[in-house]
């Protein structure tokens, strides 16, 4: 039986193509199992379109006058650090001399290969299909013209090539992640000639069994494209392009060592001042930090309260006005969807602050199920935030704030822990909250974005007396760990309990019912693992996913997720979920690094936060 | 040329698991705040250090001082820790005035990005390329006079004067257009 799908059952793809990001000067379509090469000058803008979607796109790229540097993935993966660069300060593309040749300036996809071959002749031969096109064929004839020698099989970027090193070392190759107009933006850094394909392969899933069109479009070097990676928060949710915070144009004054997290460009480290510089200033002064990347939800109407204790997993009812709690979204089987704060702005008005855009999704299937009249607001775009923290945080701020009345807070010396207020810092409107994620005295300060920079200047100026610094998140990861604070896809995910995270103490099971109390119940007495922090003996730090075994033992007993140097303790310590039989403090484990049998570290059991476990200094 | 000067330091590195604990042993505990790239100025018994860190337990050492006083004290702050002390013989080294480097380097040196050249401080250092060589560019006082204290490869110690005196002479050979790595 033969089966044809005709071109009409698929999107018009002459049609279908997203709208041109500038001035293009030129336009390729290279029609299903076809390649075509083309010259780009230094400075133009390559945009390789996958029009149907699911649809690999072979690249090639030759510099010099003799086409004599080309792209090498080998060279590009190790002067990166990655296995495909990525839009940001990893983004260049390299020769085998080390010249950069191209870069990435924009990425909707994000999954790419750079490991295998562009498809050859051999590998439909050997499945059977001798004579098969190939997207290597294909390029020894578009760029025979151009003098370049036919191989039989080219070392290509394989754009929207869905490959992956699984952890027996195979690379396993499946259907494309790209949709209907995903496309990579790439600049020249010298002329090129460049060759890309619309790949062939029709016999696994590669290009979904039906290959189709690419489009490439040129445009001008006298563009200016924005350095982004597009990211889908749902299934069903457009492409999110990241994005500068308010603070962006200021940060980029004092570094360029940035890169994309959940949506938005952070700052890593700043010039001249770096990991060490920033963390003993959080630990000893003050520091300022952009978390604008946290989303922000207000939840408001007659049930708001109702869907919150619904949800989250703290008694939000005990919540006064201008008082906030951590805890964390719950799903059916006890899994954390998300850690974030309650914030108690009204008896009917809420703000729910934490990672994800899909929380929003999540608080609508469950008010709907349940009936719940709340409407459910994201308001990421109109509150961008700063966190000021260290133990001179707080005098920094007192003479520059005012706060208003509403909040039971008259001044800042009277806002206690995990209180708020709204009021004004050097005259520009904030919501001031005593939270934090440093294990540090501190304040999170949210501001409308029009404000924020503004906000920056006046906080760097004021913060010069206490030697306030600015502080990236390499510094920051290191004080959480030291607090034995989560982060998300280290310590929790949806299949992580807050048993086994380390936060039982934020389950409210007094409540008469939210989501997940049935299974939390059950898990509470006996979790599967329960999380720790560890002390190792010597100065080599672990890894995440490290394995944790007893003395002596082979099996395991639990696994690391997360690890440091701890400065101010001059330790090496970890975060790490073991099984309750050997999680008692004191408790002398090893952890296996390298392969795991090596070489193991003794490592002893004490608690989550290794600094400050009374939060005397947060609390202070 | 005037502007490189002659300075008596021999440089020393070390590097392992234990760098740091070695580090502050010979240095004092405060040698662990500095950050990769950054350095401090020290003064040992019968010599002073230019100590510059590298990575968490990687430091170069610039010793004034007779050797055999730093090996010693070496020797002690090292035992039992699992570091490699070395004098690296494909390194060299050249001093340049502050006043010639303000000068000279932001026409010809290309910082790897994200590092910056412009308002670099003292007791900083940055990787970078002049003529498309490697140099470390190192921002730091030597006996009270702060100095660009430049280290390369051995091949590269005489092409890097070279382009030096080329640029200081006012005509600076960095390649217009020159493309940053």
């Amino acid at each position: 039986m033969h089966l044809t799908i005709s071109a009409a059952q698929l999107p018009d793809s002459s049609t279908d193509l997203p709208q041109p990001l500038g001035t293009v000067v030129a336009d390729y379509r290279i029609e299903a199992g076809t390649a075509v090469a083309y010259t780009v000058e230094a400075g133009q803008y390559v945009q390789i379109i996958d029009v149907v979607g699911s649809q690999c796109s072979d690249f090639l790229a030759f510099a010099g006058t003799d086409y004599q540097q080309e792209l090498d993935g080998t060279v590009t993966r190790t002067l990166n650090g990655l296995a495909m660069p990525q839009a940001g300060l990893l983004g260049k593309y390299f020769s085998q001399t080390m010249q950069p040749l191209i870069e990435v300036i924009q990425d909707t996809c994000g999954r790419h290969d750079s490991f295998l071959l562009a498809c050859a002749a051999k590998y439909y031969e050997d499945a059977g299909y001798p004579g098969h096109p190939s997207c290597s064929e294909n390029f020894n004839q578009v760029l025979q013209p151009y003098g370049i020698a036919a191989r039989p099989g080219w070392a290509a970027i394989n754009f929207f090539f869905n490959t992956e090193v699984d952890g027996s070392g195979a690379i396993v190759a499946a259907e494309s992640w790209s949709r209907p107009g995903d496309y990579v933006l790439l600049q020249a850094k010298q002329n090129l000639l460049c060759a890309s394909s619309a790949c062939p392969d029709d016999i696994d899933p590669a290009n979904g069994w039906q290959p189709t069109p690419i489009h490439v479009r040129i445009y001008a070097a006298t563009e200016r494209f924005p350095q982004a990676m597009g990211r889908r928060a749902t299934a069903t949710a457009p492409v999110r392009m990241t994005q500068p915070s308010a603070f962006t144009a200021r940060i980029q004054t004092l570094t360029d060592h940035l890169s994309e997290y959940n949506g938005f460009w952070v700052p890593q480290s700043f010039a001249y001042r770096g990991l060490h510089d920033e963390y003993w200033a959080l630990r000893e002064r003050a520091v300022l930090l952009d978390l604008s990347a946290l989303r922000k939800f207000d939840l408001s109407g007659r049930d708001a309260l109702n869907l919150l204790q619904m949800a989250f997993s703290r008694d939000v009812a005990k919540l006064e006005i201008g008082q906030s709690a951590y805890g964390c979204l719950l799903n059916p089987h006890g899994g954390m969807v998300d850690d974030g704060i309650v914030f108690c702005l009204g008896e009917q008005n809420y703000r729910y602050v934490g990672n994800c855009d899909s929380d929003a999704d999540w608080l609508r299937q469950v008010a709907a199920q349940n009936g719940f009249a709340v409407e459910i607001q994201p308001i990421s775009h109109e509150l961008h935030n700063l966190a000021l923290q260290g133990p001179l945080s707080r005098d920094l701020l007192r003479p520059l704030v005012e706060l208003d009345s509403g909040y039971g807070v008259a001044h800042l010396d009277q806002m206690g822990y995990f209180r708020f207020a709204t009021g004004q810092i050097a005259n520009i409107p904030v919501l001031i909250s005593r939270t934090g994620y440093t294990g540090e005295l501190g304040y999170e300060l949210f501001v409308h974005p029009q404000n924020g920079a503004a906000l920056w200047d006046a906080l760097m100026q004021a913060g010069q007396s206490v030697g306030l610094s600015p502080m990236g998140m390499l510094a920051l990861d290191r004080a959480r760990i030291e607090a034995g604070l989560l982060a998300a896809g280290r310590e929790f995910d949806d299949l992580t309990s807050p048993y086994q995270a380390g936060i039982g103490w934020a389950v409210a099971l007094k409540k008469p019912n939210f989501i997940g109390k049935a299974a939390l119940t059950q898990i509470k007495p006996h979790p599967p693992k329960v999380a720790v922090g560890l002390v190792l003996e010597g100065n080599e730090v672990a890894a995440f996913g490290q394995c944790i075994h007893p003395v002596d033992a082979q099996w395991r007993v639990g696994t690391i997720t997360s690890a440091t140097f701890s400065p101010v303790l001059n330790r090496s310590i970890a975060l790490a979920q073991v099984v309750p039989e050997y999680a008692a403090i004191g408790t002398v484990l090893e952890v296996g690094i390298m392969d795991g049998i090596k070489r193991r570290i003794r490592a002893t059991v004490g608690p989550l936060s290794a600094y400050d476990p009374t939060k005397s200094r947060v609390k202070s | 040329m005037t502007s490189l000067l002659t300075v008596h330091a021999q440089h020393w590195d070390f590097a392992g698991i234990d760098g740091l604990q070695v580090a502050q042993n010979l240095f004092g505990d405060a040698i662990g705040r500095l950050a990769p790239f950054q350095s401090a100025e020290i003064s040992l018994t019968q010599g002073h250090c230019s100590v510059l860190r590298l990575c968490e337990g990687n430091f170069r050492v610039g010793w004034q001082g007779e050797p055999e006083i730093f090996q010693q004290q070496m020797a002690q702050a090292h035992s039992g820790r699992r570091v490699w002390v070395k004098q690296l013989p494909w390194l060299s080294v050249l001093f340049l005035a502050e006043s010639a480097g303000l000068l000279c380097l932001p026409q010809i040196a290309i910082p790897k990005p994200p590092y910056r050249l412009q308002a670099m401080p003292l007791n900083c250092a940055i990787p970078a390329r002049i003529d498309g060589m490697s140099v470390l560019v190192w921002h730091h006082p030597i006996n009270a006079q702060p100095v660009f204290e430049l280290h390369m490869a051995v091949q590269h110690l005489q092409p890097i004067r070279a382009v030096l005196l080329t640029t200081e002479m006012g005509t600076p050979s960095k390649l217009a257009g020159a493309i940053q790595d």
